[in-house]
């Protein structure tokens, strides 16, 4: 089972199909699977590129990692089996970068495809914005259609939506074992960032194996984390995290869960199919008409899985999730959850002493709290 | 003539904003309907109803940088657990709201009723309004601006000028007014006037040396955000515009022994003009100007002015949504520019890079690339932050800027 971030093994996967690179986490992937191309989500990208010599020609440092390696890999030599680059006004960094990306594989005799649509910012049931979404998603298809020479196909569709809702599912019950402790989150990040990479054919297959392999359920005095961010950490902090007692047993990591949490029912119609998804997929920092919903749904997560403390994964220059980041943990706080905020920049892979030092103190932190609150149970117990 | 002597115009726009201010106190103070907006919300369409005050955040933080007081309103909001890497206007603006308006130049703003953000220039502003939409306990409504590429389509405009409808009916229910489209349509028409003004200050760059300073137009750009549609800014700008001229003609210039023409992209470091302006002046070299006041008033892809044409006015305020360099992209910023450049005879160009504004900043490397091939214009990228004075280094800045005139030395030989 591949593990790994593995874009030499796309052209394996590509097999005679036209790859198009999609950022960031809501690509519609059913339409161009439909449409007999291989969409690939471009996450995980720090694991492969430790430093982004090409990007840096053409964008500032102070741009976030994604957008710094999404740039990177799409002038890379890995580029050579892009045919499209789909992206949407996800962020004020990512709607500039297409022009960005092109025009500077432009400059190498390189052409793609470029799709866009716009999202709108607003909630769903405001003004006309489900009529404008419908006409951008309906250009979308025309475009595809005219660059494929394919005519989209319902039936196809329907059998796309199939695929990807089984992927969703399993990575939900894999969610679930790995709450349990049954595998590690490590392995879990692995398997699903890996997993962007490839077919969801191969997605499932993968997805199938890692389930199968769980151990049974085991008592665990292990402190219940939730991790919130938009990427997961660096595997070496992820290691130093489930070394320091902790499980982590839920997450509204973009990557992870919020990229595979929602599926909308089964649908011919590719614009009501999307105006579903739109409307109600997990809430994100980035797709401002559902940031309020965002609140609302962690607490909920956090309670369903009954956690102990939270850690806030900041992605270093995202500034969507930093305007959040202090509600949301004044909130938990008041709560009673503790919380722990790791700044994790570009090149932040191996320096993972400060992260080691701050993850055990509050692990440390977490075990004294609980001491004390049991030493106070007791010591109320004969009164 | 030194560069930091008020001109008749500079004094009026002081006693201007003075009276802008504490006006919109006074108003709010008697009931009148605030509304706290994004700098690209079109005021216009507040003409419409019989009192409503709208105040700038975004102004209100460039006030703060300019006078000084900018780390210290950053730093309530950092207390607050507001990183350091989000934008400095904002920061500035919710240590000021965080604090009550304490340490404002001007106290803070007025309470507002309802707060009105777009995501044009970036969409930051509408997380940033999120914030005050929380801490104040007040509606918040968004107007969604779909980026261009290429020139703004039909389909967007009518989408936004939808939103305009939906953003009337929301004011109306909640402020008890009722909307009059004829008030808009003057309002647009004095916007209109003082644009033309506008336009003719900023064509006394083209004289040698030039009339102007980027700078100038920096300080002079408040009222149009703060007093749009209004007569009073008409009037100001058509005095802005003659005073200037009568200067020119009486060979009064900012910096007479100009050398370098230069031109400015991105926004203005609010807490350096003084100092910046004196030291380009004192290298004989003159920002004669600005992306970021060149737009005003244009569509996106030119800095020539848009003209309203007597039609739906609501339609007229849409089509200007991306215009402010922000909204639009590579190619259109890069259009604009390079005309400019050449009206202009621009020696060498400066790209303000600012941690502040992402949006403004991710296409100025291959701005740069293709001005500088395709022009033979040599450019130099500097590190600034707009409003947060802790971000900049005066020296390193100056080293560049300095390499830069050297540059076109070069060429010139």
């Amino acid at each position: 089972m591949n593990k790994i971030v593995n874009p030499h093994a796309l052209k394996y996967f590509k097999n005679n199909k036209k790859l198009i690179a999609c950022s960031p986490l809501y690509p519609p992937v059913e339409l161009f699977h439909a449409m007999g191309c291989l969409p690939v989500t471009l996450w995980g990208l720090r694991e492969i590129f430790h430093s982004t010599p090409f990007s840096d020609q053409h964008v500032q440092n102070y741009a976030c990692s994604v957008a710094r390696h999404l740039t990177e890999f799409m002038l890379s030599e890995h580029a050579c089996l892009v045919d499209g680059l789909f992206m949407y006004n996800a962020c004020d960094t990512l709607r500039n970068l297409p022009e960005i990306i092109v025009s500077a594989a432009e400059t190498t005799g390189r052409t793609m495809y470029l799709f866009q649509m716009h999202i709108p910012a607003i909630p769903f049931n405001e003004t006309n914005s489900i009529p404008f979404f419908r006409e951008e998603m309906s250009a979308l298809i025309h475009q595809l259609e005219s660059a494929l020479k394919k005519t989209f196909d319902p039936d196809t569709f329907m059998n796309s939506i199939h695929l990807y809702r089984t992927m969703r599912v399993l990575a939900k019950k894999f969610e679930t074992i790995v709450a349990q402790g049954r595998i590690s989150f490590q392995t879990f990040s692995e398997i699903l960032m890996a997993n962007h990479w490839l077919p969801v054919e191969k997605q499932i297959d993968h997805l199938k194996q890692a389930i199968d392999k769980a151990l049974p359920a085991a008592n665990t005095k292990n402190k219940r984390l939730w991790m919130t961010g938009i990427l997961p950490p660096p595997s070496s902090v992820i290691n130093v995290i489930e070394s320091s007692d902790f499980t982590i047993v839920g997450n509204d990591i973009a990557a992870l869960k919020r990229s595979y949490d929602y599926t909308p029912k089964s649908q011919k119609d590719p614009l009501i199919f999307y105006t579903d998804f739109y409307q109600n997929h997990f809430p994100c920092s980035t797709l401002l008409n559902t940031s309020e919903k965002r609140l609302e749904t962690m607490l909920a997560n956090v309670d369903h899985r009954q956690v102990d403390a939270v850690i806030f994964v900041g992605e270093k220059f995202c500034e969507h999730e930093y305007f959040e980041f202090p509600y949301i943990e004044k909130i938990f706080r008041s709560k009673g959850i503790p919380c722990l905020t790791l700044d994790i920049s570009i090149d932040d892979f191996d320096n993972i002493g400060p992260f080691k030092t701050r993850i055990e103190a509050f692990s440390e932190m977490l075990e004294s709290n609980t001491r004390e609150s049991n030493i106070n149970i007791n010591i109320k117990a004969p009164l | 003539m030194k560069t930091h002597e008020k001109t008749s115009a500079g004094k009026e726009l002081t006693q201007l904003m003075i009276k802008s201010y504490l006006g919109d106190f006074e108003k709010a103070q008697n009931g009148a309907f605030v509304v706290w907006i994004a700098i690209m919300v079109p005021a216009e369409i507040f003409s419409g109803f019989d009192t409503i005050v709208y105040s700038i955040p975004e102004s209100h933080a460039a006030m703060n940088a300019g006078k000084g007081v900018g780390p210290l309103q950053c730093e309530k909001a950092e207390n607050r657990g507001y990183s350091m890497d989000l934008c400095s206007y904002a920061r500035i603006d919710m240590g000021s709201v965080f604090d009550q308006g304490k340490d404002s130049p001007v106290g803070g703003l007025p309470k507002p009723d309802l707060l009105i953000s777009n995501n044009n220039n970036c969409s930051l502003l509408v997380k940033w309004f999120e914030v005050y939409q929380r801490e104040l306990n007040i509606p918040h409504f968004i107007i969604d601006v779909p980026f261009c590429y290429a020139s703004q389509s039909k389909k967007n405009l009518n989408y936004i000028v939808k939103q305009y409808w939906e953003m009337i009916r929301l004011i109306e229910t909640m402020s008890g007014q009722t909307f009059h489209m004829e008030k808009v349509e003057e309002a647009v028409r004095w916007t209109g006037e003082a644009l033309k003004h506008w336009k003719h200050f900023l064509s006394h760059a083209n004289h040698r040396p030039s009339g102007i300073t980027a700078f100038d137009t920096f300080v002079q750009m408040a009222p149009f955000l703060t007093m749009r549609g209004t007569k009073e800014l008409a009037d100001h700008y058509a005095f802005l515009a003659h005073d200037t001229q009568q200067r020119v003609e009486k060979k009064i210039f900012p910096v007479p022994e100009e050398k370098y023409r230069l031109f400015w992209d991105n926004i203005a470091p609010w807490h350096q003009l003084k100092n910046m302006s004196r030291r380009m002046a004192s290298m004989n070299a003159n920002i004669v100007g600005a992306t970021y006041t060149s737009c005003i008033g244009a569509v996106e892809g030119t800095f020539q002015r848009y003209e309203y044409d007597d039609s739906d006015p609501l339609c007229s305020l849409a089509r200007s949504m991306n215009s402010t360099v922000c909204p639009s992209g590579l190619t259109l910023r890069t259009r604009a520019m390079k005309d400019a450049i050449k009206d202009l005879g621009i020696d060498g160009v400066v790209f303000a890079s600012n941690r502040s504004c992402k949006p403004y900043s991710l296409t100025q490397m291959d701005q740069a690339k293709m001005i500088a091939t395709s022009m033979d214009v040599p450019t130099v990228m500097i590190d600034v932050d707009h409003a947060d004075v802790r971000n900049y280094n005066e020296e390193n800045v100056f080293i560049r800027i300095g390499a830069l005139l050297e540059k076109v030395d070069e060429g010139r030989r």
